[in-house]
C-alpha cells in the first residue's frame, strides 16, 4: 500500500531503504537468515559491499516499524469497534462495518484502494456522511494501511501512525 | 522480489450514518470492486456488512460476481 508520500520519500532513500520498505516479511526473514549465516562464517560485507551487521540492524528496525504499523492498525480497528459497541443500538445514526474481501495481486488492490478512497469521498459528500474510516489489510502481511476517508484529501499510514501513537500516549497516561 | 502473487485483501469501511447512508457506502464499495473485476483479473470477491454491536466475525460475506446487480 504505497502512496505518493511514500514514493516521494523513496526517491531520496538508499536502495537498501527502498528494499526494506517494499520487501515482504518472508523476504526479510530469508535475507536476515542468509546474512546471519554469512556472518557466522566470517563474511563482513554483503554483495553490495555493505556492512552485514548494519544491514541486519536495518532489517530488525524495519521489523519493529512494521509491528508498530500492524499494532496501530489493529488499535484503530479495535477503537472503532469499541466505540461502535458503546453506542446504544437504538441511537441514530447507527454505525456499521462494511467488509469486502478480494483475492487479487497487490497492484490491483492498490487500484481498488485509490478508487475506493475517491468514490467513498464522493459518497460522503453526496449523502452527508460525516464519519467514515477505511482500513486495508492483506493476508500474512504487516504492511497495513488504515486511513480516515475525507473527500479529496489524501492521507498516509505514517501520519495515521503518528496520530495513533499520540492517542496511545494520552490514553495510557504517558 | 515479487509483489504480483494473488493474496486475500480485506477492505474494511467503518461508517456512521443512517441505513440509507450505509446502503450508499455499500453500493459504492460494491461498484468499485465490480468495476475492477471487470477490468482486471480477480479470482474472487466477497462483500458483507454488520450493524453496530456485531463483531466482524458475524459479517456474512456474499460473493460478488460480474453478473450480480445491486
Amino acid at each position: 500500500m504505497k502512496n505518493n508520500h511514500i514514493k516521494m520519500v523513496q526517491n531520496c532513500d538508499t536502495p537498501l531503504q527502498v528494499w526494506l520498505r517494499t520487501a515482504t516479511k518472508a523476504e526479510l526473514d530469508q535475507r536476515k537468515a542468509a546474512l546471519t549465516n554469512a556472518l557466522y562464517y566470517g563474511v563482513q560485507q554483503d554483495e553490495e559491499g555493505r556492512n552485514i551487521r548494519s544491514v541486519l540492524r536495518a532489517i530488525d528496525a524495519e521489523f519493529s516499524i512494521r509491528q508498530d504499523l500492524a499494532y496501530a492498525r489493529a488499535f484503530a480497528v479495535s477503537q472503532a469497534k469499541t466505540s461502535l459497541s458503546s453506542v446504544p443500538l437504538a441511537a441514530t445514526p447507527k454505525q456499521f462495518v462494511s467488509l469486502a474481501m478480494v483475492v487479487c495481486n497487490a497492484d490491483i488492490a492498490e487500484k481498488i484502494r485509490r478508487r475506493l478512497k475517491v468514490v467513498l469521498g464522493q459518497t460522503m459528500v453526496e449523502h452527508g456522511i460525516t464519519a467514515l474510516h477505511m482500513a486495508v489489510s492483506r493476508e500474512s502481511d504487516t504492511e497495513l494501511d488504515a486511513v480516515p476517508v475525507r473527500p479529496m484529501r489524501p492521507h498516509d499510514e505514517r501520519v495515521l501512525l503518528q496520530r495513533l501513537q499520540a492517542h496511545l500516549a494520552r490514553t495510557s497516561g504517558q | 522480489m515479487s509483489k504480483q502473487e494473488n493474496q486475500e485483501f480485506e477492505f474494511t469501511v467503518l461508517v456512521e450514518g443512517t441505513p440509507a447512508q450505509l446502503l450508499a457506502v455499500q453500493k459504492a464499495l460494491k461498484r468499485v470492486i465490480k468495476e475492477t473485476m471487470a477490468a482486471e483479473s480477480i479470482q474472487s470477491a466477497f462483500i458483507g456488512h454488520a450493524a453496530l454491536g456485531n463483531t466482524a466475525s458475524n459479517v456474512m460475506l456474499l460473493p460478488i460476481t460480474s453478473a450480480t446487480t445491486h
